[in-house]
């Protein structure tokens, strides 16, 4: 409708000569701020806030980077001299050209990669069997899988140590897969249940009046639909068997030797070979990083997906 | 030799490796699993000293820590050919990361090696729990260094041989002594006198001392020090932590004061976590004094650095006692489920023979572990401080190596760090130590 506004004030209403109540005193200036100014107010707290917690947690990490790029001279005083002038890449070049560095990153390379194939391979089985079939002992049998997380690793540390010496495994990268499988595969069945159970069963009984089989309507529906579930749990594997410090330590020697375990040995009883120590830190954190970020987006939705359940 | 413990202090209540791991192999015992170890294993172990024979033969696998390069670049390969026993490994291991790695050698009983790198808290530790193979008399060398010797031995067993010796002793920048109107060749003999030096050394952003209070191991390394040169000692015979006595109170009263009162003490004394790291400050000429292992001397007199005629050492000064310094050295032990511990003893005398020993002092800077050594002239000459170390020598050198070491200097230093920060006084901090060095102890009983 196109009627003609009044130039009337916004609270002026039509007068019908009936006695009315007073209309309401006319408004006040506010003090303070407009709503406007309060949600602006709040915006700037928050991203205050989101940068203070940034800061914090990659404050660290930077320190790190800024460590790996100057001399250690120009760090090691009371005022560290970080003249641009000095920034120079050359304990990276020297560290990938040292084939004592460099194994140590395939070896990291290959278990992370061999481990998270195998436990996303076996977990994915395992995890829809758990979601969807129906028998007894199901609830005690994931618990009890989970009951093996609450073992501190360091008490299974001499008993691992033993299999995997009498399996003629020791110092071998096939050592570090076996182990870590075995850690991380309770987690990923654990997590990937929950992604299966999300998938509409209807999918499945189409599926399956289609002529599908078990077999098939994983791989072929399941999977596929779980997909961001297996790239958060995949990453989640990797990260877990690419980092690990302890486990490498006891049951390798030289030969298996990986990435955190070379980075601490850049700490020595009589020297620290802090630049050394800072740029294996950042070779070690890049890939993590890289990862997480290429597969942010199917983390996030695989993450939401899974924790929420329909 | 400054065996930092690069752990963080963890809380109270959580078990400690060592115990963990020592759980860990109460598992295994339990799971009956060594039953089914393969040939790593070895059948039974033996508390009967070992004594040399002439029959040694065979071939021997060593894991050693990375201090040493001596061995890896020609002592291996002169042992072979003097000895006609095959070294079929020489491995090393950083030593932050060995102690684990041994204690999960030993717990499986794993004879992978048949030497091992220890030091006086190991040679307790191990020993004790009989993973290292004892020693006899007649297996130790002539005119070894009781304090070297004390490194590889507990309750009076001898467990290795040293491979090198070392004591902490003092050094002076004779430059800074000049300019601050100090005599340049005089050490400061007492307590006393090395306070007063500091003070007049200290300003233009030099400080007069400075330490390596900045990890666990070197805050109790610096009350240590300070502790044996006011006469203490850690436990009384009864093994009762006695560190929180009058003269302890007094010993770690005098440490914080060079840092809070006198504010002699660089304050970076607290970040310093690393002995090289105190090294590099001292031969820098941002600190006067030092108290620091014998590696201080070479980087000290390096080129670009202050150089030998501006490098002072002399015996650390005394408060209650004329010196006494904290020991550093190192050795070699048999692991007790060797297959072949005559041979694996030919190399722990081997390491100990002048000729090894002097391409250690030439090579590495580290002291001999014979008493006749430490009087050669080449020896001497190759490296003044061994004088100073020969004098030292004839004082109380102690670590203190015990089973119970890493989880007491634990305790101890969280008490020494929170009195050097003014959190807490010297008493309070000590007694609270002793305390739970009590309950810990009171473990191995």
């Amino acid at each position: 409708m196109n009627t003609p506004r009044t130039a009337a004030a916004p609270d002026a209403r039509p007068s019908t000569g009936a006695v009315t109540a007073p209309s309401a005193p006319p408004a006040r200036p506010r003090r303070g701020l407009s709503r406007r100014g309060r949600r602006r107010a709040v915006t700037v707290l928050h991203r205050f806030l989101l940068v203070v917690a940034l800061l914090y947690f990659v404050a660290p990490f930077l320190w790190m980077v800024v460590y790996s790029v100057f001399p250690a001279g120009n760090l090691q005083r009371e005022n560290p001299d970080l003249d641009p002038g000095a920034l120079t890449l050359s304990s990276y070049r020297r560290l990938l050209g040292q084939s004592s560095f460099l194994q140590p990153m395939l070896n990291s390379a290959v278990v992370g990669l061999l481990t998270t194939l195998i436990c996303l391979a076996l977990g994915s089985v395992a995890a829809y069997g758990l979601a969807r079939l129906r028998f007894r002992g199901k609830q005690v049998l994931l618990l009890a899988m989970m009951s093996t997380q609450a073992i501190p690793v360091i008490v299974l540390a001499v008993p691992l140590f033993i299999v995997i010496r009498t399996l003629g495994l020791f110092d071998t990268p096939a050592a570090l897969v076996i182990t870590y499988t075995a850690f991380i595969l309770p987690l990923v069945v654990w997590m990937m249940v929950g992604f299966f159970e999300d998938i509409p069963v209807s999918l499945e009984k189409a599926a399956r009046i289609d002529g599908c089989g078990r077999w098939q309507i994983l791989w072929r529906i399941a999977a596929p639909l779980a997909a961001p579930g297996l790239a958060a749990t995949g990453v989640f594997a990797f990260i877990t068997a690419w980092s690990d410090f302890f486990l490498a330590k006891i049951l390798t020697a030289s030969n298996a030797t990986t990435l955190p375990v070379k980075t601490a040995s850049f700490q020595g009883l009589f020297a620290n070979d802090y630049t050394s120590a800072a740029t294996a830190g950042v070779i070690t954190t890049l890939p993590v990083m890289l990862l997480a970020l290429a597969a942010q987006r199917w983390i996030v939705r695989g993450l939401t997906e899974g924790a929420v359940k329909g | 030799m400054a065996h930092h413990s690069q752990h963080t202090q963890s809380s109270h209540s959580l078990p400690s490796r060592r115990s963990a791991l020592a759980l860990g192999g109460g598992l295994v015992a339990a799971a009956g699993l060594t039953a089914c170890s393969g040939g790593g294993t070895a059948s039974s172990t033996s508390a009967t000293p070992l004594a040399p024979t002439s029959s040694a033969g065979g071939s021997i696998r060593i894991l050693d820590d990375n201090t040493n390069k001596i061995f890896g670049s020609g002592v291996v390969a002169r042992f072979e050919k003097d000895t006609g026993i095959k070294v079929e490994k020489y491995e090393q291991a950083n030593f932050n990361d060995l102690h684990d790695r041994l204690a999960t050698l030993f717990s499986a009983q794993d004879s992978s090696y048949d030497v091992v790198m220890t030091w006086a808290a190991w040679s307790a530790e191990f020993g004790r729990a009989g993973w290292l193979q004892p020693l006899s008399q007649s297996a130790v060398p002539a005119g070894v260094l009781p304090a070297a010797l004390d490194a590889v031995s507990y309750g009076g067993t001898v467990y290795g041989l040293p491979k090198f010796a070392s004591a902490q002793t003092m050094f002076w920048n004779k430059d800074l002594f000049e300019k601050a109107g100090l005599a340049p060749d005089t050490a400061p003999a007492t307590w006393d006198d090395f306070v007063s030096a500091a003070k007049e050394l200290t300003g233009g952003g030099v400080y007069g001392y400075a330490a390596d209070l900045g990890n666990t191991d070197g805050a109790y390394q610096n009350f240590l020090r300070v502790l044996l040169l006011n006469g203490g000692t850690m436990y009384d015979s009864a093994n009762k932590p006695v560190f929180n006595s009058d003269k302890g109170v007094d010993a770690l009263d005098r440490l914080v004061k060079l840092l809070r009162t006198d504010k002699v003490m660089s304050p970076s004394s607290l970040q310093i976590t690393n002995s090289s790291d105190l090294n590099t400050l001292f031969a820098n000429g941002k600190a006067a004094i030092v108290f620091n292992w014998p590696a201080q001397y070479p980087v000290a007199v390096a080129k670009g650095a202050l150089g030998k005629a501006a490098v002072g050492s002399g015996i650390l000064p005394g408060i209650a006692v004329r010196s006494a310094s904290i020991d550093g050295s190192e050795g070699f032990a048999i692991n007790n489920y060797s297959k072949n511990k005559a041979a694996a003893l030919k190399w722990l005398q081997y390491v100990t023979t002048a000729a090894v020993q002097k391409q250690m002092v030439q090579e590495e800077g580290w002291f001999p572990v014979t008493s006749s050594l430490l009087q050669d002239k080449t020896v001497t000459s190759e490296l003044p401080i061994v004088s100073t170390y020969l004098q030292e020598s004839r004082y109380q050198i102690k670590r203190f190596g015990a089973p119970w070491y890493s989880d007491v200097v634990q305790q101890l230093s969280t008490g020494i760090t929170k009195a050097m920060l003014g959190q807490t006084t010297p008493k309070k901090a000590l007694d609270a130590a002793a305390d739970q060095a009590s309950t810990i102890i009171a473990k191995y009983k």
